[in-house]
């Protein structure tokens, strides 16, 4: 006999659980009562009809089922587990459904919150979409009303665009691999900016197709941003809860993509307004600036119309006052020339006086014993020269007359030169 | 040089301009920008008037058995 400690005995129940594969996926249709809601939101309560009944949890974000209350007839899809602290086994519940809803939206219940806790409806890896798309891909039906309509709005709105469009069809067997075949081809082409996904308004059968796995996994696994535009505003598919944007119909989802050329007419219209007045107004004040500097420039020369008088007026002035200062220099040159005459020694001789050189030496003879008896002499006379030669010779006295020599043989006359 | 698309020359035209604003430029370059600018813009007006929707339709071999994978009908082009 071996005896176990009991955690050892609900951690191996819960270990049973888990591995059965019914109970990890499990649908169950019963009445609810005891009801409780926790502060964090989570939903306690108990599965039951006639013959039994099942403890259930559901954790949930607040606001969740509030629908749900005692004695509601539900489905309820979940995993069966064992809570090992308190060793109750319980269902944790996924899904809640009133009972009576079709299989199908159970199905599609079911996929969503699986699709969920895996995280693929993540507000935060939701993409912008690009400003201005220059190849826009289209999955959808090539013969629907929905290409139809976004071919027509695209024209009209952003023609510069180019639509690519990858057909498939969008209802029926195999429509949802064909979707998923078109996303992955446009992803593979690696220069599409941005894809429809679309189908015009339809049953919920006739939607199903965005509601599948593969679609909402090839939305998901998309490197382009991916718009949806599904049915009718108030269809939400999986596939738009995956989508980057949802866009209540094709129209909306071709609005969606691109802007508007009539605003961005209006938009180029405008920068250009603005690129014409900023650099009108930028020359402008470049010009106000010049015409400062221009004047500063003026004010700080000197004044050249005024010196320039000052120099006409100097020149006009500088002829009589050269001329006059010239007469008066002239004139008293004159006087000098005639005072200087006036003490030549030429003037002596016209009176008669004459001067007496040495003839060997020119030397001036003012006394007697400069020269010898017999020495040629020359005689300067007021119009000329002559030559001669001392004859006798006096001793000079001392009475001051004049002695002259004596016979001179004049020997010829010479020209004053 | 391939053609600028018509986002290259907004953003572009949409930098001058704010270029213009915040100022602190010479003469010169103030000009430059216009010019560029104003040819910028008119590009961007031609980008946006001479264009026309051009639809082409992907072949797959997923599609090639299925009758409604035909060719978009003339009546659906613009």
């Amino acid at each position: 006999m071996q005896i176990y400690p009991v955690a050892q005995v609900v951690h191996y129940l819960k270990g049973v659980l888990e591995c059965d594969g019914l109970l990890r996926d499990l649908w169950v249709s019963g009445e609810v009562s005891n009801l409780s809601r926790s502060m964090a939101g989570h939903l306690y309560f108990t599965i039951k009809d006639r013959e039994g009944q099942l403890r259930c949890v559901f954790f949930s974000e607040c606001g969740q089922l509030i629908w749900l209350n005692n004695g509601a007839a539900v489905v309820a899809h979940g995993r069966v587990s064992l809570y090992e602290a308190q060793g109750n086994l319980q269902l944790y519940v996924d899904v809640v459904q009133p009972e009576g809803t079709g299989v199908l939206y159970l199905q599609l219940e079911e996929l969503r919150a699986r699709l969920e806790r895996e995280g693929l409806f993540e507000e935060s890896r939701k993409r912008r979409l690009p400003s201005f798309p220059c190849r826009i891909g289209v999955v959808t039906s090539p013969t629907g009303a929905a290409l139809r309509d976004i071919v027509k709005v695209l024209s009209k709105r952003y023609p510069m665009a180019e639509l690519i469009v990858a057909p498939t069809q969008v209802q029926g067997e195999g429509a949802s691999q064909g979707i998923a075949e078109g996303l992955r081809l446009l992803n593979c082409l690696g220069d599409i900016d941005v894809i429809i996904v679309a189908r015009g308004g339809g049953s919920l059968e006739e939607l199903w197709a965005f509601n599948e796995e593969p679609v909402v996994r090839a939305i998901h696994a998309s490197h382009v941003p991916v718009v949806t535009g599904v049915g009718h505003e108030t269809d939400v598919t999986l596939a738009d809860l995956a989508a980057d944007f949802r866009a209540p119909t094709p129209s909306a989802a071709a609005m969606a993509v691109a802007p508007d050329v009539v605003d961005l007419a209006r938009r180029v219209a405008s920068l250009r307004q603005d690129l014409l007045l900023r650099t009108m107004a930028f020359v402008s004040r470049k010009g106000e600036s010049l015409e400062h500097v221009v004047k500063d420039m003026h004010r700080s020369l000197p004044d050249i119309a005024a010196r320039r008088q000052r120099v006409d007026d100097l020149s006009r002035s500088l002829l009589p006052t050269f001329q006059s200062l010239w007469r008066l220099k002239s004139e008293r040159l004159r006087a000098c020339a005639l005072q200087l005459e006036s003490l030549s020694p030429l003037q002596t001789l016209q009176r008669g006086y004459a001067i007496v050189r040495r003839d060997r030496d020119g030397q001036l003879v003012s006394r007697v014993e400069q020269v010898a008896a017999g020495e040629a002499i020359r005689v300067q006379v007021s119009d000329g020269t002559f030559g001669g030669r001392v004859g006798g010779k006096a001793a000079g006295r001392r009475d001051g007359k004049t002695v002259v020599a004596d016979s001179l043989g004049v020997q010829g006359v010479l020209p004053l030169g | 040089m391939a053609e600028q698309t018509f986002e290259q020359c907004f953003q572009r035209l949409e930098q001058i301009v704010l270029a213009l604003q915040q100022g602190g430029l010479t003469l010169e370059e103030s000009l430059a920008l216009f010019e560029e600018g104003m040819g910028l813009a008119g590009k961007c007006s031609g980008h946006l008037t001479a264009a026309e929707l051009k639809v082409t339709q992907l072949r797959s071999a997923f599609l090639e058995d299925m009758p409604s994978g035909a060719d978009l009908s003339a009546d659906m082009l613009p």
